[in-house]
């Protein structure tokens, strides 16, 4: 049985609708937006940390990078943590003035020179097992690698800048026909002995060392000539690879 | 445009009389989806703003970086908050992918999938086919007459963007992403119109042949020779590539692509060092505003824009925290300028995130010194110094002895001291080697660089070694004002901020 109640609300509620299909929807907004802009937050923009100062330029490139020979170069990486047994991994280095490539175990790495600015660079690395192409930006290569230009790729990895705490010595050290000087340092540095020379920008050997253990990279073998299949661009040579950007790569499962 | 305001009007009033009556939805709970209580002012604009990978932790540490711990960024100011569930259809933890379409379409669907539904699975392993396209809020805005734009520090063609404008079941699939917004493709996505009105972002080598360097000497990554820059431009969109074109916009040279870097754009902080000359987040965002409030005035129904600061997630990804604050510094700046920037009484600004990153903020750290409510009795060398490490949220963590008011660096069970912030997983795992990150070193291509917590190439630690950090799937914060804001409450599936824009917006 419909009580006094029930009939009175389907009247409010007939009565609602009315009201409502009659009121223009804007009215309601109108009447809305005075209240809302009265409550609309005022947003304060806050004061923030000072900025950190941004990374410095890439490295100048000594003039001698554009006359450096083509050459194929076999190098060892030695790693010997604090504690543990030593690594030994083998590379071969194809160079010329605006490449190099880097042939390790299961990948390889092709470094490109800026042709826009000499002093950049960007790398792609070819990840075999994976069938995967990882393009470097330089930023990439540079907050991942710690590579700043194209002076590091060009001189296989040695900052050729640290040169200006050493001293030279007189003793010189020859790996197949191309003569090494070699550099000193005080003890405690982490650059230790280098042997370099400045005419090819090339690193003989370098020893780093620090809280961990130490690490030597080292030529055993020069070859004047290239093969020049590997400095072609990575997706020509493995078209059938899938390309990423490092990010992507980051995140790829 | 009366007329639907009526029927909208209507519309409400009969299901509030009718109780609201909210259903259980797949996943069993509550779905505010249906829960059509919005009865608010409309909504002439929408700004979608999305930190990648900014969970709770990232804006967290990232207040304590930039403000301090009792600051507030922008986003905290937004007076209404929600917590958003982001799980895809097929994993408790989700890629970019599956939570932008889900935010984009309202539509929950699997890892790596844009713009389709959840029996859609990534490259089609099934064989099945694709289903029908999801519609995205920017095709619905764009079919309403609004001008449209999506922005990005990723590339243009990455997931989270890509999700407002593309449909394809591989994400990675970023050369064919590219196609779909060029309006005189075959494979263009004709709920376009003319095409998306602004576009700016990186990517560029997904717009330039593979045999051809591009302006910054990087060599595009197209394997069909095609060249989308020139394509673009003779579809009628000005093309731009760094500040100097970026500067020279104006609401007469809609539609824009602008893609300033090869790959994605450069972190903040590295901005400076670009050879072009980068817009950064910010001015992205206030370009694209003034653009499309321009191009508005003219006489279209408003605008929707997406911004996205996509690189907090790969700075995450590569395990460095100090980049992921700066980036989400960044993208509060971007969000301030937008908030300053628009009439908050028509326009419906939102923030939130795709995901979570497994990212900790650790141990009990002390205030730095000059933020104490009290003198310290003495401290160990350093500690001094917490202030400038981002207001001590990249710094070791510091202990007070309350004995003696002395403070120290917390020590691990060896004896060695430890990060504030760190990874459960990802590059920065040390294991046996792990030592005071006072004397940490980072291991590059040209030897070891001396490093500290607080250097911009500090690595921080991770429990568990992986080559790359990953998402987490804890849930996300969603923040909102303006028209439509106060549909933002309580624990929502991610769809919901569909829901939210397209009801703020009156689109049906």
């Amino acid at each position: 049985m419909e009580t006094w109640y029930v009939r009175q609300r389907r009247i409010d509620v007939a009565v609602l609708f009315a009201a409502l299909s009659l009121m223009p929807a804007e009215g309601i907004a109108s009447a809305q937006s005075a209240r809302e802009a009265t409550n609309t937050p005022v947003i304060t923009l806050p004061t923030r940390r000072a900025s950190d100062t941004p990374p410095t330029p890439p490295p100048e490139v000594p003039a001698a990078a554009d006359r450096v020979l083509a050459v194929t170069v076999s190098a060892t990486v030695r790693r010997t943590p604090l504690n543990g047994p030593t690594q030994r991994e083998g590379r071969t280095i194809t160079r010329t003035f605006d490449r190099v490539h880097i042939a390790e175990k299961g990948h390889e790495w092709l470094f490109e020179r800026n042709i826009r600015d000499h002093r950049r660079v960007s790398g792609s690395l070819i990840h075999h097992d994976a069938r995967a192409i990882i393009a470097y930006e330089e930023s990439d290569l540079r907050i991942m690698l710690g590579i700043r230009g194209w002076a590091d790729v060009v001189a296989l990895g040695f900052e050729i800048d640290t040169l200006r705490n050493h001293t030279r010595a007189e003793e010189t050290r020859m790996i197949d026909g191309t003569r090494f000087q070699r550099y000193s340092t005080r003890q405690g540095s982490w650059m230790r002995d280098v042997w370099w020379n400045d005419e090819q920008l090339l690193v003989g050997e370098f020893t780093t060392a620090d809280a961990t253990g130490t690490s030597r990279f080292s030529i055993t073998r020069i070859r004047d000539g290239i093969d020049a299949t590997v400095l072609q661009p990575a997706d020509s040579r493995f078209p059938t690879y899938r390309a990423f950007t490092l990010a992507d790569w980051l995140e790829h499962r | 445009m009366r007329v639907r305001g009526w029927k909208g009007a209507i519309l409400t009033a009969v299901l509030i009389a009718s109780g609201g009556a909210a259903t259980v939805a797949r996943g069993g709970f509550g779905d505010r989806d249906q829960d059509a209580r919005y009865t608010g002012r409309r909504a002439r604009n929408v700004i979608f703003f999305i930190g990648d990978g900014m969970g709770v932790s990232t804006v967290t540490a990232a207040r304590v970086f930039s403000v301090g711990v009792d600051g507030q960024l922008v986003m905290d100011q937004f007076p209404h908050t929600a917590l958003s569930r982001t799980y895809a259809s097929d994993s408790i933890t989700p890629d970019s992918a599956p939570t932008m379409s889900a935010m984009m379409t309202g539509v929950n669907t699997n890892q790596s999938v844009i713009g389709f539904g959840e029996s859609t699975e990534a490259n089609d392993f099934n064989n099945d086919g694709d289903g029908d396209a999801q519609w995205t809020l920017l095709e619905l805005a764009k079919r309403r007459g609004m001008r449209v734009g999506a922005v990005s520090t990723a590339t243009i063609t990455h997931a989270t963007p890509a999700a407002t404008y593309a449909h394809i079941n591989q994400r990675n699939n970023e050369n064919d992403i590219a196609l779909q917004a060029l309006p005189t493709d075959g494979t263009f996505n004709n709920r376009l119109g003319r095409g998306v009105d602004i576009l700016m972002g990186g990517g560029r080598r997904f717009f330039v042949p593979n045999s051809v360097m591009d302006e910054e000497g990087v060599r595009g990554a197209r394997t069909d020779s095609r060249d989308l820059r020139s394509e673009f431009q003779g579809a009628g969109y000005r093309y731009v590539w760094n500040t100097a074109g970026f500067s020279s916009l104006t609401p007469a040279s809609l539609p824009v692509l602008g893609l300033f870097e090869s790959s994605h754009m450069e972190y903040e902080f590295d901005r400076p060092t670009d050879l072009g000359g980068e817009p950064s987040l910010k001015d992205m965002t206030v370009k694209a505003i003034q653009l499309l409030e321009g191009a508005s005035r003219r006489g279209s129904e408003g605008y929707f824009l997406h911004v996205e600061a996509g690189r907090i997630d790969h700075a995450h990804h590569a395990g460095n925290a100090y980049r992921a604050m700066t980036d989400t510094q960044e993208l509060d700046e971007a969000i301030g300028a937008a908030a300053q920037m628009v009439d908050l009484r028509d326009t419906l600004i939102i923030v939130s995130a795709d995901h979570s990153h497994v990212f900790n903020i650790a141990g009990y750290p002390l205030r730095p010194l000059q933020e104490l409510p009290y003198a310290v009795r003495s401290h160990e060398p350093g500690y001094e110094n917490a202030a400038a490490a981002g207001h001590g949220i990249l710094d070791l963590v510091w202990d007070i002895d309350q004995s003696t008011g002395h403070v120290f660096a917390a020590p691990d069970r060896n004896g060695v001291p430890y990060t504030v912030l760190g990874y459960h997983n990802g590059p920065g795992y040390r294991a046996a080697s792990r030592v005071d990150p006072r004397t940490d070193v980072f291991r590059g291509f040209g030897g070891v660089v001396p490093t500290g917590p607080s250097h911009p190439a500090y690595f921080q630690e991770a429990a568990v070694p992986l080559g790359s950090e990953t998402h987490a799937g804890e849930d996300v914060t969603i923040y909102a004002i303006g028209p439509g804001a106060d549909l933002v409450d309580g624990t929502v599936k991610n769809t919901h901020i569909f829901q939210v824009m397209k009801r703020a917006l009156g689109i049906h």
